[in-house]
């Protein structure tokens, strides 16, 4: 107990990153290194010392809550804060840990169940409440707090029947003298019991009865964990340890030996793998077996993920598949944690629904690992002794980076990488001979199909012609022009000239009515002065103005006009004058556009 | 042997001929039972299930990634069964943990490729293990799978029909691709499981297997402390 003292006054106070080269060795002066965690004592020696000092401090027992305290600050304290004066457990060998944990836990318990149900089962003012790890208080505090959501009645009875069992199973299990399977048939009597209790409470739902259940499992587990998980009187843990070292035996095999088609060299796959493997190990973290078979169908479903890329996963690829992972993971404690679930999960769990299947996957994952021969890999047995003794590693193990260190691994995975982008890169080059190939012969072919077609129509060449420009060119140069209608020009009329045909039905009908004026008509393009020989003057006009004025004239006109004049009046005058001009006015379109040939010239601007 | 073409998606569809009555009906029993499927890998066991469970064939959904648990439900009279289907491992290296799946199952079937005979010898094994070390009122079938290769027939229908017969089976010869005989050969398993005493009662609480049985016995200490 000295040295404790004059360690930590030497190493000085508080906590410190470097530690002076003295202080590592162990101060017996055995030569190997010591540990703070042991007092500055190497570990054989520190056993010594511990068994010398429990035999002289034998009379001397701490109280439970000293104890965990001292439990709980050797894990997240520095040790040279502590007074010297406590023992440190929390280093010192398992079994007197879980002894120790386990007369805590008693106390804890059997206090906590003195407490009445009203005041609230996870009040903070409870003495033993650091008596209590954070897990059993949490499942405490949990059924509490879902009690309250049922009827009062069947909440006080189902806390009260609870409280008895778990304080009942806790006596009985500290007692030792139960085998784990007796424990295991005590546990289930009690989700019986309690279901059939349950069953007289009438104004329960068929669910929350259900779920009631469940949290009485869950409560009852997480409660008791430290003694229900591995208890003493089997031999879990050696077994554990086994199925452990088996599985660190096996890490040569590789996927193809399994029938597994996993392909670890793809790191999305291998993404995938490692997060199953995670919930796997996950679940030796978890209490409630619901929630240790939660974990097992997370890793499960990710096995599926990893696998179903292509097409749906049968139980053909999923065992090899957890076999693999399983392998891979190699978790801890996993015979108690199988053992653990197969004891104390609610009746009907295991055998039934996904959690049963995949947690009957997984039991058949780790036999089949314990039970391996050569025969199950389909290796000789000469080769099998080989890879288990170690003296040789499967070729494909190699390759699919299974027991190779990180650095190798990354290495095998950069030249798959590689390899693969030198395949792509093949591929393109490939590709851009072929594209270049095809644009060859793509031009070759337009290249010939021109000619062919040049070939078929041949094309003729005509002469650069000098553009036209309309107003310069002379009616009798070109033959086209002459399609056009001649340019408007004011008609000089006489008695003779031959009319347009509609003007000149009316102009027949003008001279009929009045044939001397019409005889003697003089041309003018302003016919609006000539009022006395309007109608024969206007008649000339084709400008729509005249036409227009001449209708006007005409009404204003005499008796005699009356039968025309109602034709041509009825109307807007425009209407049916514009009909029988419209021949004349249709070429006055300007025509710069068109070409001599009638063909639309582009924009010459 | 009617060839069933339909895509039976919904339980009511897979109910076929039987008394049907709307999915969500639920004033008839429900009982839950759980069957295994045997047989050598690569005979179709999945494809089996997956045709019954989703109606599919070959043609991979995102949701169908896994075809080695899956349910079911079927209605038959006032009953409603619902099936759940652990497939196993057909490889003979995994042979050995068979047990471990049908422990506790009410049914069985037994899946073999009817263009080769070492899958219906494979089946027989299977057959003989079931009724040595199954449950003793387990209820078995035998599938004689892609019945639609029937050119490429190894196995003659007569000799399995009478091996069938001989050891008490169900007998019909399925296949996966066209659906012949899928959804009837779960219905077949249906009639046939006794509805009394099958796990879960009304109300679907949680079935209670035989392990309770057990605890039966320990009960008396128990009962007397609490309270």
């Amino acid at each position: 107990m000295e040295s404790g003292g004059s360690r930590s006054s030497r190493s000085g106070h508080g906590p410190k990153l470097h530690i002076p080269q003295s202080d590592l060795i162990c101060k017996t002066g055995c030569g190997f290194f010591g540990n703070i965690a042991w007092q500055g004592y190497c570990s054989k020696c520190y056993k010594e010392y511990f068994l010398q000092r429990q035999q002289h401090q034998a009379a001397f027992v701490p109280s439970p809550v000293e104890r965990s305290q001292s439990d709980a600050s050797t894990f997240f304290n520095k040790p040279e804060s502590h007074s010297s004066t406590l023992p440190r457990h929390g280093f010192s060998r398992f079994e007197e840990k879980k002894r120790h944990n386990q007369e805590m836990r008693t106390t804890a318990v059997k206090s906590l169940f003195r407490k009445t149900p009203t005041k609230g089962l996870g009040s903070p003012k409870s003495k033993d409440k650091r008596a209590l790890s954070p897990e059993s208080h949490s499942a405490i505090i949990e059924l509490d707090q879902f009690l309250q959501t049922l009827p009062q009645n069947a909440a006080h009875h189902a806390y009260s029947f609870l409280r008895m069992q778990a304080q009942k199973l806790d006596g009985l299990v500290s007692s030792g003298v139960l085998t784990p399977l007796e424990i295991s048939d005590r546990v289930h009597n009690i989700y019986q019991v309690f279901d059939e209790k349950l069953k007289t409470h009438s104004d329960m739902t068929n669910s929350s009865m259900e779920s009631l259940l469940d949290h009485s499992e869950r409560y009852l587990t997480r409660l008791l964990y430290k003694k229900l998980f591995c208890p003493h009187t089997c031999d879990d843990e050696e077994r554990d340890l086994a199925v452990q070292k088996r599985i660190r035996s096996l890490n040569w095999i590789s996927a193809p030996l399994l029938d597994c088609r996993i392909n670890e060299l793809d790191s999305k796959v291998r993404d995938i793998l490692e997060k199953a493997i995670t919930h796997l190990i996950e679940m030796d973290g978890q209490r409630a077996p619901q929630d240790k078979l939660a974990s097992i169908i997370n890793c499960s479903k990710l096995v599926f993920e990893m696998l179903g890329f292509s097409q749906p996963v049968s139980a053909d690829d999923f065992l090899p598949a957890l076999i693999y992972v399983v392998l891979r993971a190699n978790p801890p404690r996993i015979h108690s944690n199988l053992n653990f679930i197969t004891r104390f999960a609610a009746p009907g769990r295991l055998l039934q629904g996904e959690g049963g299947y995949y947690f009957t996957n997984l039991c058949c994952a780790v036999s089949f690992l314990e039970n391996l021969t050569s025969d199950s890999l389909g290796l000789s047995s000469e080769e099998f002794d080989r890879y288990m003794s170690g003296k040789s590693i499967p070729f494909a193990s190699l390759q699919a980076g299974v027991m190779v260190s990180e650095g190798l691994r990354l290495m095998y995975q950069n030249m798959s990488t590689l390899s693969e982008l030198k395949h792509k890169q093949t591929n393109l080059q490939q590709q851009i001979l072929e594209l270049k190939s095809d644009m060859e012969i793509f031009n070759e072919c337009v290249g010939k199909e021109v000619v062919e077609c040049l070939q078929q129509f041949p094309v003729q060449i005509r002469g650069k012609r000098a553009p036209i420009k309309p107003d310069e060119v002379q009616p009798n140069e070109s033959d086209t022009l002459k399609l056009l209608p001649p340019p408007l020009l004011p008609h000089k009329i006489s008695a003779e000239s031959a009319l347009p045909p509609l003007v000149d039905s009316i102009s027949s009908n003008l001279e009929h009515l009045v044939p001397d004026v019409a005889a003697a008509a003089p041309v003018g393009r302003r016919v609006v002065a000539a009022t006395d020989n309007l109608l024969d003057g206007s008649i000339q006009e084709l400008d729509l103005l005249a036409l227009n004025e001449l209708s006007i004239s005409c009404s204003s006109s005499g008796e005699p006009n009356t039968l025309l004049l109602e034709t041509t009046t009825d109307d807007d005058p425009f209407s049916s004058l514009s009909l029988t001009v419209q021949g004349r006015i249709i070429p006055c379109i300007p025509c710069e556009n068109i070409s001599p040939t009638g063909q639309q010239l582009p924009p010459s601007n | 042997m009617a060839n069933r073409g339909n895509q039976a998606g919904t339980a009511t569809a897979a109910a076929g001929g039987a008394a049907q009555r709307p999915n969500g009906a639920t004033q008839g029993k429900i009982c839950q039972f759980k069957l295994v499927l045997l047989g050598e890998s690569a005979v179709g066991k999945s494809s089996l299930v997956l045709r019954f469970v989703k109606g599919q064939f070959h043609e991979y959904q995102e949701s169908t990634i896994g075809a080695a648990f899956l349910t079911q439900t079927v209605c038959l009279d006032d009953t409603t069964v619902k099936f759940e289907i652990w497939d196993t491992a057909g490889q003979e290296r995994y042979h050995s943990l068979a047990p471990m799946y049908y422990r506790g199952a009410q049914a069985a079937i037994v899946v073999y490729d009817i263009t080769n005979q070492d899958t219906f010898g494979r089946a027989k094994v299977w057959v003989k293990e079931l009724q040595r070390q199954a449950s003793p009122n387990i209820v078995i079938a035998l599938a004689g799978n892609k019945a639609d290769l029937a050119a490429k027939r190894a196995v003659e229908f007569d000799e399995a029909k009478g091996y069938a017969e001989e050891n008490g089976l169900l007998f019909m010869e399925t296949s996966a691709k066209t659906a012949m005989n899928v959804n009837d050969i779960f219905l077949a398993i249906a009639k046939k499981l006794p509805k009394n005493d099958g796990a879960g009662g009304v109300g679907g609480s949680s079935g209670q297997g035989r392990r309770l049985d057990r605890a039966e016995d320990g009960n008396k200490p128990a009962s007397s402390c609490c309270k």
